[in-house]
């Protein structure tokens, strides 16, 4: 062996060890999308003090452009005239005045289609009563399905919904979901299960696999059995498990909340541990169920094959679809209640909630306990 | 001070290779020539090797390779195959233990599980052959084995998880899958299936002595640097023969915190905790679903999980899931042992409906 005073020193590998170092540093701070520490995630404690029964948000969320509310036209003097009695082939809203009924249309015009305007429903150059257009037929549809959920489901209070709500300016709501792919056994079998996740997704979001939603917001599968026997009474598959777990974490994703929002997470299980936030979204889960079977999947035949998923299926809701990364959507701005259209008949002025949750001024929210809502249940109904 | 081999000193010797003892007995022979790393000597040792493989070692590798294999190949064919796919999915990619249906029986078909037993089968043996390994090394060279029962604890954990509660429960479902986010899903699925573990004592315990090892590495080690300038470095002599390095140390923590380990007691107060951390998690897993089915109920039971006043006492149920609240709670209210008192039993709200 050569003296050392002879020898390379060997630094290449040291060189080499540092730049790998610093690349990974560099990868690590840039690539992901990090909160910065001057746009701070906002705790605020809801429980009983020292239970961590906290709930984080951040304003980055209220701040994003799909969650800001569109200015609202000067609302139309009424006309004395109901719609049906002006127009041709109407067949919702056709007690609706029919400057009401203008003034809806004008603005499901800019909540569905901005820019293709009137004629992405109305085939220009035909008259307003011709049904040639598809769209046109799925809007009708959606305006029972808005005028249901509006009047009868408990989950969206007196904030009720709009076209907006889901839509955002697009003629397919940014956030939905189709049926995953259906297994396929590699090598006939030999090697079990094909991974459940898309790997052509974009997001995470869409990374998971499907069957949490397929079972849970399509099907009647019950979320249950998640705690061991003791506490539900029966115990569910590891499975089920994962994707009673997947499911709460879209459900968590999609309002932008945390598990304490709802649960207490020291016993998940535990209604008479659970904040009311749970309550409503296990109407919501119904309401999804609902939205999802007797709307959505009804109207599959209408749909081009361009607006179906890999399997044929239509597009379907899941929470984030709505809420789009907040608890309440929009902040839980009141945009329904210009448009009278969007109600269907019986329904009275409903009832405050006050779980003023997250507002525009989240830190100016007064902390109330919900009210005991009364109204009927009939959409949350199975 | 500050000369050869002490922690202040950044001379490295680059010599001749330091072949090791020669130890008695028959035994393959050692591999690998020894080689100089300048790098590496900043952080120890310069020299890497020779290393010895015997038997045990051959054998675990080969166990280790094969199990390696068996769930590398499974992620690769459930990609079918596509090397793009199979690298993206490395995270998410699964191999899944047989399903409930199976029971504990070891003739599972390959597709359902099978691969799983097999993959479990060599990981634990090449497991075991390094173990072995690790004994019989520590003997050759005329050790005691405490590294080798360090490690057996540690394995004890990892059976009890993968095999010995499995076992108990007459499943192999209750155990974990193979894959880097599956099995973190497992853990928390399994934490909240069996009621939070958090109320578990035994992850109680283990917890206490995994942060107690941090703390006494950081003691000790801390410790050690600050008095190696006087010598403190070469603790074994200052066990036998104790300087002032000795006493220093044991005066600060004396004024620090009134006690003190001793340069040799110290040592095994961190070996026990390290020893603890994994025994206590796995008398943890073993009672789990065998003795205790849901560890919330169980600190309710015995105190450890205090109850909080209701934030939302008039909170309305959805009628169906108040009537089973109800049935749940009058259920548990009948039963015999392993529920708690009455009085535990969370409340049918009044409200509703």
């Amino acid at each position: 062996m050569k003296p050392v005073s002879q020898r390379p020193r060997s630094s290449l590998l040291g060189i080499f060890l540092l730049a790998a170092a610093f690349a990974t540093l560099l990868f690590v701070l840039l690539v992901p999308k990090w909160d910065h520490p001057w746009d701070p995630i906002e705790s605020r404690d809801w429980g009983w003090r020292g239970i961590a029964m906290n709930t984080f948000t951040s304003a980055r969320t209220r701040n994003d452009p799909i969650n800001l509310v569109p200015a609202a036209t000067a609302p139309f003097p009424d006309s004395g005239i109901a719609a049906g009695e002006v127009y041709e082939n109407i067949e919702v809203l056709s007690d609706l005045d029919s400057a009401q009924f203008d003034y809806l249309m004008q603005a499901m015009t800019e909540w569905v289609a901005p820019e293709e305007g009137c004629s992405y429903c109305h085939k220009s150059g035909e008259s307003f009563a011709s049904d040639d257009l598809y769209t046109k037929q799925v809007a009708r549809r959606m305006l029972e399905m808005v005028r249901d959920v509006n009047t009868n489901a408990r989950h969206v209070g007196n904030v009720g919904i709009t076209c907006f709500t889901c839509h955002r300016g697009n003629n397919v709501p940014p956030k939905h979901w189709y049926k995953g792919a259906p297994p396929e056994p590699p090598m006939g079998g030999i090697v079990g299960k094909p991974p459940p996740w898309n790997r052509t997704a974009t997001t995470m979001r869409d990374f998971f696999p499907r069957a949490p939603f397929e079972n849970y917001l399509l099907d009647d599968q019950t979320i249950s059995g998640a705690q061991a026997r003791s506490v539900s009474g029966e115990v569910a598959e590891i499975a089920d498990l994962e994707n009673i777990y997947i499911l709460m974490m879209q459900m968590s994703d999609g309002m932008g909340v945390n598990c304490t929002f709802c649960h207490n997470t020291r016993a998940f299980a535990d209604w008479s541990q659970s904040t009311p936030n749970r309550v409503n979204a296990w109407y919501g889960i119904r309401m999804s169920r609902r939205i999802n079977r007797d709307y959505l999947t009804e109207m599959q035949g209408l749909f081009p094959p361009n607006r179906l998923g890999p399997l044929g299926d239509v597009a379907k809701v899941d929470c984030a679809t709505c809420h789009n990364g907040m608890s309440r959507p929009l902040g839980g701005e009141r945009m329904a209640e210009r448009y009278r259209g969007l109600f269907g008949p019986g329904s009275a002025v409903a009832p405050t909630r006050a779980t003023a949750f997250e507002t525009r001024k989240a830190h100016q929210a007064v902390l109330t306990q919900p009210g005991v809502d009364e109204r009927a249940v009939t959409l949350d109904k199975e | 001070m500050a000369s050869f081999h002490s922690l202040y000193s950044q001379i490295q010797i680059h010599g001749p290779h330091d072949e090791g003892l020669p130890v008695k007995g028959h035994e393959s022979p050692r591999l690998i020539t020894p080689v100089l790393n300048r790098w590496l000597g900043k952080i120890g040792d310069p020299q890497i090797g020779p290393t010895y493989l015997g038997f045990c070692g051959i054998a675990s590798l080969i166990c280790g390779f094969i199990a390696i294999e068996i769930i590398g190949l499974n992620f690769w064919a459930s990609v079918h195959w596509n090397p793009v796919a199979f690298i993206e999915g490395m995270a998410w990619h699964r191999l899944d233990p047989p399903e409930a249906k199976w029971g504990f029986s070891p003739f599972v078909p390959l597709a359902e599980g099978g691969w799983w037993i097999w993959a479990g089968f060599f990981l634990t043996a090449s497991i075991l052959l390094w173990w072995c390994r690790m004994y019989l090394r520590a003997k050759a060279l005329g050790m005691s084995t405490h590294v080798a029962w360090a490690f057996a604890s540690a394995i004890f954990l990892y059976l009890s998880i993968g095999f010995i509660r499995p076992m108990l429960l007459g499943s192999w479902h209750e155990a974990p899958p193979f894959g880097i986010i599956p099995h973190l899903n497992w853990t928390a699925s399994l934490s909240v299936l069996y009621g939070n573990f958090y109320y578990n004592p035994f992850h109680c315990f283990s917890i206490v002595f995994l942060y107690g090892s941090v703390l006494l590495f950081a003691m000790h080690g801390g410790t050690i640097l600050a008095v190696s300038r006087f010598g403190g470095e070469r603790e074994t002599e200052e066990i036998v023969d104790r300087g002032t390095a000795a006493e220093r140390g044991a005066l600060f923590w004396r004024w620090t915190i009134g006690f003190n380990a001793t340069f040799e007691s110290v040592h095994r107060w961190a070996y026990w905790f390290a020893i603890l951390t994994t025994f206590a998690g796995a008398i943890g897993i073993l009672l789990t679903g065998t003795v205790v089915d849901n560890w919330y109920l169980w600190g309710v039971k015995w105190g450890l999980a205090p109850e909080y006043p209701a934030t939302y006492p008039d909170m309305t149920l959805p009628p169906e899931i108040a009537e089973q609240v109800r049935s749940i709670a009058d259920a548990s209210s009948h039963s015999a042992v392993g529920n708690p008192p009455p009085e535990m039993v969370p409340p049918a709200p009044e409200a509703a409906q």
